[in-house]
């Protein structure tokens, strides 16, 4: 038998055509007709250059290489004329390649019949059986057998007769690199081993043992361990062994989808024996006339000789075919000048077909893109030149240009089914490896992409698919016992959603365990147990993104899967888009990816930020939130590191763009002139004096010029969100995005640049750059924030309070006002220093001494995590500058929940409370640190009796607390009608303290009735409020108030207390 | 060979460009500036629907707290790609990057013979003589020749 890497593909496509597939799509055809168009054309030049220009062995394979692929579409497609011709080229090819033919005149004779009839039949591939080729095919048939000599005179084929002399000398060099091989060609051509390269495919050579396989091959009726191995693979090369029944091993080359320990798995072969060929290895196969080093080099020229033998003798029999053949090839003559007319005519009908697609250089059309961004940027900056922008031929002018974008723009996209396509074969492929029956549904293969967009996906969306087969679907046996059909499902899905396109790959496989994943993440040590204890399923999910996660062991041990997912998400990362895992267990498994559909023109938003302005890509944002001055301190509330803004209930981690990009913050002082903001921190607002005195310079003009009102941008993550605090939304504009230029291009915060309509040159953000530059961690907030909800549902309808819940010793909870918390520090134990009695810690280039509570109050030691970390709780509002130790950081809640102040009497403890059914102890930060203010309100040894009018739980609680502390008679009423109502009733009081916001009557109104009233109105009034901004100041004083006061800061309540009383002492 | 040199100043010297990979001369100074960004970057600058990185070029040659004047200039370098085929014989190299290097007073062009080059003192800072090719005496004063590549991989 001739063992011509033909035949042996032969085998090979046949089995792919039969695969039980259909995408044979109108895309793929058109594709394939116009590669075959290109590649004969290759075979016409270099045949012709050969007949001027005698023989190469580089054109010969080049003709050789082209007539394989066409046979290879076309066998794969299902033209079985074309493949028919095309294998009669190749073959001959293949003959004239080894030397075992002779480049003859006839033999390019009938090449160029050949091409001609593959030209007729492309040019209408449905009718492609109508073209006659028997003619071409007997030629064909009889230059195979005679070595490429036309048996006879050759004078009918032979019409180039004196050419003939020209490239008969050659075949010796040309015979020479691959007749001297004694080891067997490749069975596929190198174009196709590259092809599956550069789909992913993973190329072993290895040790093949036979035995361990015919099973399998008579199981599922393959005749050949070939064909067995090409059932779900590629068999590339073999050492001859393979078919030879005497050897029990032999070497071959497989290219297969599959990973290595897959890879082992399937072909039986110790992970370690196979080794894997890079391109360049392949490359070899394909180079050397001597293929790879073989381990084993006696098998190898042993089944060598056997061909060459067969050949030999095939040269000097030629002449006996010969003999029956010229009187066959006589009569053939006339079809033969009919076929190619035939053939001819119907290329110049098809003609204006052929030239409705032109193949342009992507140089040019980048270009052309690039020149459509200019013009529209020429547009935005001649529009805002022009008084009237409502000139009809600007509108136009509009709409050309318009069109014009559009128009370029689809020059760069592609559909997306050019990666979809490829899936239905990698799935049949592995799922025939590993035993499985998996369906493939596309959708949405039409949507389109920007080229560069699809290139960069081909990769890892090839990885998700390739997971969900490897480790998503079950065992046709284990799914039916799950009671879920034998055969899996995988869905793509692309579909266009808000200007952007989402694809989704999902199987109805067994889904991933969050469980599982979490476990994982805590042995890697990617995450701390705390922070895991209150992952949500989605962020747990996720973990599987996280870089370092997972290798392809650790995984398969674990069931999970994610085999370099990070690497899959940085890839849609890269490209501008999100990726999102969302998982049933038992149910199966969705992954999410979100892309622009094209990276050159974006619609942005353009922000102010302290007065410079950046374009964010509309596509990240989610919504943008007005903030109006005086809910800038009242909604953004410090979280650790973080500032927090409720929206709906959810808390949005809020980045201020300022400090991320370490902008100076700046204002508007009362000469106009733009001055540095010293505040760190808006909120801090409320106390220290230099933010004070900021406050009354920036009275008036600056805020009427709307200074103050800030904006959220709220911009979306992957699964995340958060808040990018800026300072005014400018404009929407559709920007040409140009690459950042080297000197800058390390600043992750940014995306690119663009010219704006005016000329300016602004820089476009990066969302995901700014949310790593400015470390947020969102898993850690979105599980306060999913409790927080929790908290926050149950407690509507109530003011209500937050706390933050901690540690010392794990038994005991502990918990403090949020807002007395101006941040949480995360340091090792290793870093505390001692100065005799006082622990002190660096943090930020500052001493903080620590404050431990067991020295303080009666509790257990502190008892701290095994990785060494404490938490320090830096407090706020308190003259003293200790830190108060934690060991672990459990929580903020929101709770309106009552504390009992008589169970424990201990300075420094408010009371306790039920928090999430566990006994709590909220403690009075001032009690612990001792601070007391000295008074001479005691003086006269009388106690002084306030009425409190509050109507939070806790605030009633801590201000009581504050002012029994200082002996005060407290009289405590939920509301301003309740208040009232004790006025009414005689009581005597020395002051009223009123909280502002309350239900049924508030502070206003309270005071206003109070002042308004002569048994009263002598009374002095004092509001106590969490809100301290100038306006409600003003409002407070016009309602009647004579002071006004935070309630958290004890020291200066009291203080302002005393001041009142003295005065009002005094009036007396 | 005769080569020319576009001079300018900077802080209290004077320094020198070949002609050949300057593209043209601009006043233009409302460049954008970069967060976050190196010192010695200025900003961004729209020219004529480019974008330029311009570069402070006092920063690396020791001027570091050189504020730029009412006189500050840009030189618009050539990108690599677009250095003439005269140049490229030269050897003349700029960057990848459209790129503006801004400085304090534009002077006039010099020539000189290639010999007339000499090697940087051997007492100038190594910090800053790295920058420079050679020096080409202009009757009492010296005008240092920018490297200008090696200036450009300042960080």
């Amino acid at each position: 038998m001739i063992r011509l890497p033909g035949n042996r593909c032969e085998t090979h496509i046949e089995d792919r055509k039969m695969s039980e597939f259909e995408f044979e799509d109108a895309e793929l055809i058109a594709g394939f007709r116009e590669e075959s168009l290109e590649h004969i054309e290759v075979v016409e030049s270099n045949l012709l250059d050969m007949e001027s220009g005698g023989v190469t062995p580089d054109a010969i394979n080049m003709i050789f290489r082209s007539v394989h692929t066409i046979k290879g579409g076309s066998g794969f497609l299902g033209f079985d004329a074309v493949k028919e011709i095309s294998h009669g080229m190749e073959s001959l090819m293949d003959m004239v390649r080894n030397g075992k033919a002779d480049m003859t005149p006839e033999v390019a004779d009938i090449l160029l019949r050949g091409t001609d009839c593959l030209k007729a039949m492309l040019d209408d591939l449905a009718n492609q059986d109508d073209v006659p080729i028997a003619e071409e095919l007997r030629i064909l048939d009889i230059l195979i057998k005679s070595g490429g000599v036309m048996p006879g005179d050759g004078a009918s084929a032979a019409a180039p007769a004196p050419a003939a002399a020209a490239p008969e000398p050659e075949p010796e060099p040309v015979a020479a690199p691959s007749g001297g091989a004694d080891q067997p060609a490749p069975l596929i051509t190198e174009d196709e081993l590259n092809g599956y390269l550069a789909k992913g495919f993973n190329v072993y050579r290895l040790p093949f043992e036979k035995e361990s396989h015919r099973d399998k091959q008579k199981k599922k009726n393959f005749e050949t361990l070939a064909d067995y191995l090409n059932s779900f693979g590629c068999l590339v090369w073999e050492d001859g062994n393979l078919e030879n029944d005497k050897e029990h091993m032999a070497e071959i080359v497989f290219a297969t989808v599959l990973d290595g320990d897959f890879a082992s798995a399937s072909l039986r072969v110790d992970e370690a024996d196979m080794s894997k060929l890079d391109k360049e290895a392949c490359g070899q196969l394909y180079a050397a006339p001597e293929p790879p080093p073989a381990p084993e080099p006696e098998p190898a020229p042993a089944p060598a000789p056997a061909p060459v033998a067969e050949a030999a003798p095939a040269k000097p029999t030629a002449p006996a075919p010969a003999a029956a053949a010229p009187p066959a090839a006589k009569p053939a003559a006339p079809p033969k000048t009919a076929a190619p007319a035939k053939a001819r005519t119907k290329t110049t009908a098809a003609a204006p077909a052929a030239t409705t697609t032109v193949r342009v250089n992507t140089g040019l059309l980048n270009k052309l893109m690039n020149l459509a961004g200019e013009l529209i940027l020429s547009r935005n900056q001649l529009v805002q030149k022009l008084d009237n922008k409502d000139l009809p031929e600007l509108q136009s002018l509009n709409q050309r240009l318009s069109e014009l974008q559009e128009s370029v723009m689809q020059t760069r996209l592609q559909q997306v089914g050019a990666v979809f396509n490829k899936v239905p074969r990698m799935v049949r492929d592995l799922s025939k490896s590993l035993g499985k029956q998996i369906a493939v549904e596309l959708e949405g293969a039409e949507v389109e992409l920007d080229r560069t967009i699809i290139d960069s996906i081909t990769d890892p969306l090839t990885h998700l698919v390739r997971n969900s087969i490897d480790h998503g679907i079950e065992m046709p046996d284990t799914r039916m016992a799950a009671g879920k059909p034998g055969e899996g499902t995988l869905r793509l899905r692309a579909y266009h959603e808000g200007g952007q396109v989402n694809l989704e790959i999902s199987d109805d496989g067994k889904g991933i365990d969050p469980e599982i994943l979490k476990a994982k993440a805590l042995e890697k040590g990617l995450c701390t147990p705390q922070e895991l204890e209150n992952m949500g399923k989605r962020e747990a999910l996720n973990i599987i993104f996280r870089p370092g996660f997972s290798t392809a062991e650790q995984v398969t041990d674990i069931s999970g899967r994610g085999v370099g997912m990070d690497v899959v998400k940085t890839s849609f990362e890269k490209l501008g888009g999100t990726v999102d895992l969302n998982s049933d267990l038992g149910r199966g498994t969705t992954i999410l990816v979100k892309l622009p559909t094209t990276l050159a023109i974006v619609s942005s938003v353009i922000i102010d930020v302290e007065g410079s302005n950046f374009a964010i890509p509309q596509g990240n944002i989610e919504e943008i939130v007005r903030l109006k001055e005086n809910e800038i301190t009242s909604s953004l509330e410090k979280v650790g590191h973080y500032e927090i803004y409720r929206l709906r209930g959810r808390l949005l981690p809020v980045v201020r763009l300022s400090d991320v990009l370490e902008l100076k913050r700046t204002f508007v002082d009362e000469d106009g002139n733009v001055r540095e903001d010293r505040r760190r921190n808006l909120s801090d607002r409320r106390h220290g004096t230099e933010a004070g005195e900021h406050e009354v310079r920036r009275s008036g003009k600056d805020r009427r010029q709307g200074g103050m009102t800030r904006y959220i941008v709220v911009l979306r993550v992957g699964v995340n969100q958060y808040g990018l605090l800026v300072n005014r939304i400018r404009d929407v504009e559709e920007v040409v995005v140009k690459p950042l230029s080297s000197f800058i291009k390390h600043i992750s915060c940014f995306h690119g640049t663009t010219i704006l309509g005016d000329g300016r040159v602004i820089l476009i953000l990066d969302v995901n750059g700014i949310s790593n530059t400015a470390k947020l961690k969102f898993d850690a907030l979105q599980d306060i924030s999913d409790k927080d909800v929790a908290a926050h549902a149950h407690a509507a309808g109530t003011e209500s309070q937050s706390f933050l819940i901690f540690n010392n010793h794990p038994d005991e909870n502990f918990a403090l006002p949020l807002s007395f918390i101006t941040r949480i520090e995360k340091v090792h134990r290793d870093r505390i220093e001692k100065m005799g009695d006082e622990e002190l810690i660096q943090v930020g280039g500052k001493n903080i001494p620590l404050f431990r509570l067991e020295k303080k109050i009666n509790c257990k030691p502190i008892v701290p995590s095994e990785d060494g970390h404490i938490y320090l709780l830096v407090p706020n509002m308190v003259r003293s500058p200790y830190a108060i130790v934690a060991s672990r950081v459990q929580d903020v809640i929101n709770t309106n929940v009552d504390i009992q102040t008589d169970v424990m009497q201990t300075e420094g403890v408010l009371g306790s409370a039920i928090i999430k059914d566990r006994m709590t102890l909220v403690l009075d930060i001032y009690g612990l640190f001792g601070e007391r203010r000295e008074t001479t309100l005691m003086q006269d040894g009388k106690k002084r009796s306030v009425l409190l009018a509050e109507d939070t739980p806790f605030f009633r609680t801590m201000i009581r607390t504050y002012l029994e502390e200082y002996h005060f008679d407290v009289v405590t009423a939920v509301h301003g009608q309740d208040a009232w109502e004790y006025l009414e009733e005689g009581a005597e009081f020395d002051l009223i303290l009123s909280d502002i916001e309350m239900p049924v009557m508030n502070g206003y109104e309270l005071v206003t009735k109070v002042k308004s009233d002569p048994r009263f109105n002598h009374l002095p009034c004092m509001a106590i409020t969490a809100l301290d901004n100038p306006e409600s100041m003003r409002a407070g004083r016009q309602a009647g108030f004579d002071a006004y006061q935070v309630k958290l800061d004890k020291i200066e309540l009291i203080k302002s207390i005393e001041e009142l009383l003295s005065y009002s002492r005094e009036s007396a | 060979m005769e080569k020319q040199f576009m001079t300018f100043t900077l802080g209290g010297g004077t320094y020198g460009i070949n002609i050949l990979g300057i593209r043209e001369i601009n006043y233009n100074l409302s460049a954008t500036p970069v967060p976050l960004a190196k010192s010695h970057i200025v900003g961004l600058l729209n020219l004529r629907g480019q974008i330029v990185t311009i570069f402070d070029t006092g920063i690396p040659l020791g001027y570091q707290n050189h504020e730029g004047s009412k006189d500050s200039s840009l030189l618009i370098m050539k990108t690599n790609s677009e250095l003439s085929p005269v140049a490229r014989r030269e050897g003349i190299e700029t960057h990848k990057d459209q790129v503006g290097l801004m400085v304090d007073q534009i002077g006039d062009v010099i020539s000189c013979e290639e010999g007339d080059i000499e090697p940087v003192p051997a007492h100038a800072d190594v910090n800053v003589a790295k920058f420079l090719e050679g020096v080409v005496k202009q009757g009492d004063a010296l005008v240092g020749i920018i490297n200008v590549p090696e200036l450009l991989k300042y960080e």
